[in-house]
């Protein structure tokens, strides 16, 4: 209190009952689920300028079931939990899901007789009881562009696709809604613990920023062992392993309708053609274990791999077919195979470890959340807030609505939906107006890129980039020089014109 | 020009008003000048007319067609201020074209705009006039990181010339097309120091007059059979990696170039989403719409031109094979009767990567109708694959192998800069080729 | 490597390499007389824009402009340098004040240039 009434024009000094260190689908999903209690104020710091910046936004928006999930895990009861609540939590989050299945296709008469058996066996011994072989002649009344050479495939009917990138923002947004403060742009540098002051954790970011707390949680993802290294928690570390993608042009979208693997790799399970609930197609990932976390660079190696895996499943791909590549880096553990949460092992600090979360981090997300306001609800309890807002609205795409009377009714509400701003994806200038009013007040181009999807279709913003700069000045009165592709130091243009020597 | 009336069924909707646009709606309203009731739409998705012109604020337009060396705002401005005075064409600009519909007998448009909100427009004939878009990073598959300093290099000419906002201090641009040459001009002369242009071909892929006005000119290194093979940095762009494209195994021929902006000029791709939408039958060489010698698509009534159907070098071809289909459109839209035609095809062979048109139509003959054509007047536009020194064109009738036309020997021939022929076809030949002609550079 | 200066011509799309010591081996008059002005005196017409002043509450708004012929190239850059110092003014009770073709700076710095407008605002 004495620190505020001082003048302190840099140094922020706030207090919460519990801090979360990174804003990731984890981070999120944790915020989300304390947000329906009232005695607890919540803040996430996250290093980055939005939420879903790291490995979150980065996968290929495969939500599992279990099946290939090892039995006897965290990870698995993780998942199990989080997958009796997507079809509710789409519902209340306006986002969407659908369980399309997914395949491991059987390429040759061994795998099939072999690999598809053993597969089988072990998604049962996860508790996944509803996976079936099937034959050619089925697949292909799923998948009827599948490569002659399949045999057949695992079937797992309860595999689902959701845009990983809508999930963490609907429910950061959501927690944001409930009451949950989020900081951007703040890099915990330090956590200081002191069992007797008044909050026990005092945490340091980079520029000055200081915040107290009661309770830690660590949803660091990458970075989730050196959050805890500064919690003195040192047993684990966290080896990136990298994944290359490729994004095809939607034109091709409807070539593909779910999710289909080859047969898993003896480490990783495979490269995998998807469509995404945007009605793109993805091919990829590969598995690379890396030391750098910063690694987010694509390689000529790793892309080729991801290719050649995608066409064995589909022949037809062709590379004229694609409009974008990515990598996403897979926070897990290389020593523990299993998600790390719990309760700090000293037995006596308030700090929460949810690490290590392997590539199944999307679809454990959920259950993780449940499962740490239950850890913490051993230390306080935690009261209902009766207040507590389940329900977020998305942001209505123009080219979504199907009919010419849904398009008619959102351009009666808002004119703004008659102005095309991203050309390819027919994002509307009222979705690009709508996104900058997001509740969590961030305004990169990325940032509207994952609430709107302009700038992501063919041209990869070519046409839309400026036009969007235009916006952002005129409805946010920001200056063009500072608006950026995502965070400081990304900043778009450098100078303006006549003004660079 | 209106801005406003609507009506039940245009003549003729043009979309897109880029110089093509522009070009055939003028063209469509001039030939249906006796008949005072046709009805010109064009429409526009951007703020103003003139398309990628408003940007182009170099000079270089216009040499063939006015005679005159002019920059793009003026070459557009000549179209523009025509336009305006045509009180047969409509035309609505912030207009954006969902869907182009065939129809049996009316051809529908679905458009939106503030203005007009959300509608189907009819109309007897269509010119599709989209343009093209620049290829970009993702088609190249360029590996490394994807941080702020990536522009493709009309996104970067439309920052600078239009928005008033420089992409960059230190820039490399990969590939040397034309708008890539003039970005290295455009970029030095505004301060930045563009250190290197990179192509990954044995020559520039621009016109030889931009090499040396763009780039010679202003001792910006030229690194040919080149490519990028690694972006860096996190944030923003801190370096490029360039190797010998003959020697990519080989780490020493890699070198890095430190900048905080790559330009890429690789190349352009025709926007056809709504021709191939439309079910309009495409040319895989050209990515555009298959075209008669009126510009007329497999979809009767529909037409398409300039780059939407193949990207120009020069403007001043794309406005006078617009005014042919602008033309041919309201002459379409006109008919009560469609004439019936043969079409032969026009097979590209040696040396010769695509030619528009791919089909010419000649009149049915029929014994009894002796008198219905003497000659043809035939233009052909086409590229060839490598540099040639001392070629020339040379056309055959496929069938007996005779020649048709024969080409004066050229000097050299770039596939940067696009070839055009003009050739009459008499009654006798046209009557001996059965099926094409074949187009041949040796 | 030889010094000897190459020069291609580009007074037509051919784009011929010239040798610049020996120009009777240019065969062609116009690319004898490119070459020729090329050695003696090489000049260029410059295309470039200039800032509006306070146009339409953006936050900078450009004019497009050339120089009225062609310039002597060493003179390109002192050109920019004072194009970078220089705003015109729209009048404010006029829509179009500014029309294609204009000159818009005459003799700009004491250069003995003239810069015209090659869009209307």
């Amino acid at each position: 209190m004495k620190l505020e009434s001082k003048k302190e024009s840099k140094k922020e000094n706030k207090v919460f009952k519990v801090v979360i260190v990174g804003a990731g689908v984890v981070g999120s999903a944790i915020a989300r689920e304390l947000s329906m209690y009232k005695n607890l104020e919540v803040s996430v710091l996250e290093a980055e300028d939005d939420v879903c910046c790291g490995t979150s936004k980065a996968n290929n928006s495969h939500i599992v079931c279990g099946a290939d999930v090892n039995a006897n895990t965290i990870e698995l009861e993780m998942v199990k939990r989080s997958n009796r609540r997507w079809e509710q939590l789409a519902k209340e989050l306006d986002i969407e899901f659908v369980r399309c299945g997914s395949f491991n296709v059987a390429l040759s008469d061994d795998e099939f007789n072999n690999v598809l058996p053993a597969i089988k066996k072990s998604a049962e011994e996860s508790g996944v009881m509803s996976t079936r072989i099937i034959d050619r002649r089925e697949l292909l009344e799923y998948e009827p562009n599948v490569s002659p050479e399949a045999r057949g495939a695992l079937y797992i009917p309860d595999d689902g696709s959701m845009l990983s990138y809508y999930l963490v923002l609907a429910l950061a947004e959501n927690a944001a809604q409930n009451g949950v403060k989020f900081y951007f742009e703040k890099r915990v540098t330090d956590i200081k613990y002191d069992l007797l002051a008044k909050h026990k954790y005092n945490i340091k970011c980079e520029d000055n920023f200081v915040i107290d707390a009661d309770f830690v949680i660590n949803s660091a993802g990458l970075y989730s062992d050196k959050i805890s290294k500064l919690a003195g928690w040192n047993n684990f570390d966290i080896h990136p392993r990298k994944g290359e993608f490729w994004v095809l042009d939607k034109k091709y979208g409807n070539k593909v309708n779910s999710i289909v693997y080859g047969c898993p790799q003896p480490d990783y399970r495979g490269t995998t053609v998807v469509r995404t609930r945007d009605g793109n197609l993805m091919v990829g990932p590969t598995a690379r274990d890396l030391v750098d976390k910063e690694d987010k660079s694509t390689s000529e190696w790793g892309l080729e791999k991801a290719w050649e895996a995608g066409k064995k499943i589909f022949p037809w791909l062709e590379k004229s077919m694609t409009i974008h590549q990515y990598v996403g880096l897979r926070a897990r553990c290389a020593t523990i195979k299993d998600y790390i949460i719990g309760w700090h092992p000293d037995g006596e600090q308030p700090f929460i470890n949810a690490a290590g979360i392997r590539s199944t981090g999307i679809s454990g997300s959920i259950g993780i959340g449940e499962y740490v306001t239950e850890l913490l609800a051993q230390r306080i309890s935690l009261e209902m807030n009766a207040d507590f807002n389940p329900y977020r609205k998305g942001i209505k795409s123009f080219a979504k609505a199907e009919s010419k009377e849904e398009k008619e009714k959102l351009i009666a509400e808002n004119a703004d939906y008659a102005k095309i701003v991203c050309r390819c994806q027919k994002v509307t200038e009222a979705e690009i107006k709508a996104a900058l009013d997001n509740p969590l007040g961030v305004h990169s181009l990325d940032a509207i890129k994952r609430r709107t999807k302009a700038q992501m279709g063919r041209c990869q913003g070519g046409f839309c980039t400026s036009r969007i700069i235009s916006i952002i000045e005129e409805k946010k009165g920001i200056d063009p020089l500072t608006i950026t592709k995502r965070g400081s130091g990304s900043e778009v243009v450098v100078a303006r014109t006549k003004e660079v020597l | 020009m209106n801005t406003n009336n609507t009506c039940d069924v245009y003549d003729v909707i043009v979309v897109g008003a880029g110089p093509a646009g522009l070009s055939a709606a003028i063209a469509a309203a001039n030939s249906a000048a006796e008949d005072s009731k046709s009805k010109v739409l064009l429409i526009e998705r951007d703020k103003t007319f003139g398309g990628i012109l408003n940007q182009c604020i170099h000079n270089g337009f216009g040499l063939h067609l006015f005679k005159k060396d002019l920059t793009g705002p003026e070459y557009a401005e000549h179209f523009i201020k025509e336009l305006k005075e045509k009180k047969n064409i409509t035309s609505w600009c912030n207009t954006f074209v969902l869907e182009v519909l065939p129809k049996k007998d009316l051809h529908e448009v679905v458009c939106v705009s503030r203005e007009h909100g959300l509608c189907t427009l009819k109309a007897k004939a269509i010119v599709l006039a989209m343009g093209c878009r620049e290829r970009t990073r993702g088609h190249l598959a360029l590996p490394g990181t994807r941080p702020a300093g990536i522009f493709t290099a009309g996104t970067a000419q439309r920052l600078t010339n239009i928005e008033g906002l420089m992409p960059g201090r230190r820039v490399v641009i990969l590939g040397s097309g034309d708008i890539g040459m003039i970005m290295a001009r455009r970029l030095t002369l505004e301060g930045a120091k563009v250190e290197a242009v990179v192509d990954r071909l044995p020559y520039v892929s621009g016109l030889t007059r931009n090499r040396v006005q763009c780039v010679d000119d202003f001792n910006i290194p030229l690194y040919l059979n080149h490519t990028v093979t690694f972006i860096k940095g996190n944030k923003r762009v801190e370096a490029v990696e360039i190797a010998d494209v003959n020697d990519l195994q080989n780490s020493n021929s890699r070198r890095l170039i430190e900048c905080d902006t790559l330009l890429l000029s690789v190349g352009l791709i025709p926007e056809n989403e709504l021709t191939e939408a439309a079910g309009i039958a495409m040319d895989a060489k050209t990515a555009g719409a298959l075209v008669d010698d009126n510009f007329q698509t497999s979809i009767p009534g529909i037409f398409a031109c300039g780059n939407v159907l193949h990207v120009s070098d020069l403007v001043d071809y794309v406005s006078s094979d617009a005014a042919i289909a602008g033309c041919a459109a309201a002459h379409f839209a006109a008919l009560t009767v469609v004439n019936k035609h043969n079409s032969i095809k026009v097979t590209t062979g040696e040396n010769v990567t695509y030619s528009v048109p791919q089909m010419i139509n000649i009149p049915a003959t029929s014994a009894t109708s002796a008198t219905s054509a003497t000659t043809k007047e035939v233009t052909l536009s086409y590229r060839v694959k490598t540099p040639l020194k001392d070629v020339r064109t040379v056309i055959t009738n496929q069938k007996d192998g005779k020649i048709i036309f024969e080409g004066a020997r050229k000097k050299i021939m770039r596939p940067g800069e696009m070839e055009r022929v003009k050739f009459n076809l008499n009654k006798d030949q046209m009557e001996k080729i059965e099926h094409s002609l074949l187009l041949e550079v040796k | 490597m030889s010094t000897k200066k190459i020069i291609t011509c580009i007074s037509c799309p051919m784009g011929c390499d010239c040798d610049t010591e020996n120009l009777e081996s240019i065969t062609c008059s116009a690319g004898r007389k490119y070459v020729q002005n090329e050695l003696t005196n090489p000049q260029r017409v410059v295309t470039t824009t200039i800032r509006v002043k306070g146009s339409n509450g953006r936050s900078s708004s450009l004019l497009p402009v050339r120089t009225s012929t062609a310039i002597p190239k060493n003179d390109i850059f002192k050109l920019m340098d004072l194009t970078r110092k220089v705003e015109v003014e729209l009048s404010a009770d006029s829509i179009s004040s500014i029309k294609c073709g204009d000159i818009i700076f005459k003799d700009i710095g004491g250069s003995g240039i003239d810069l015209i407008a090659t869009s209307s605002k």
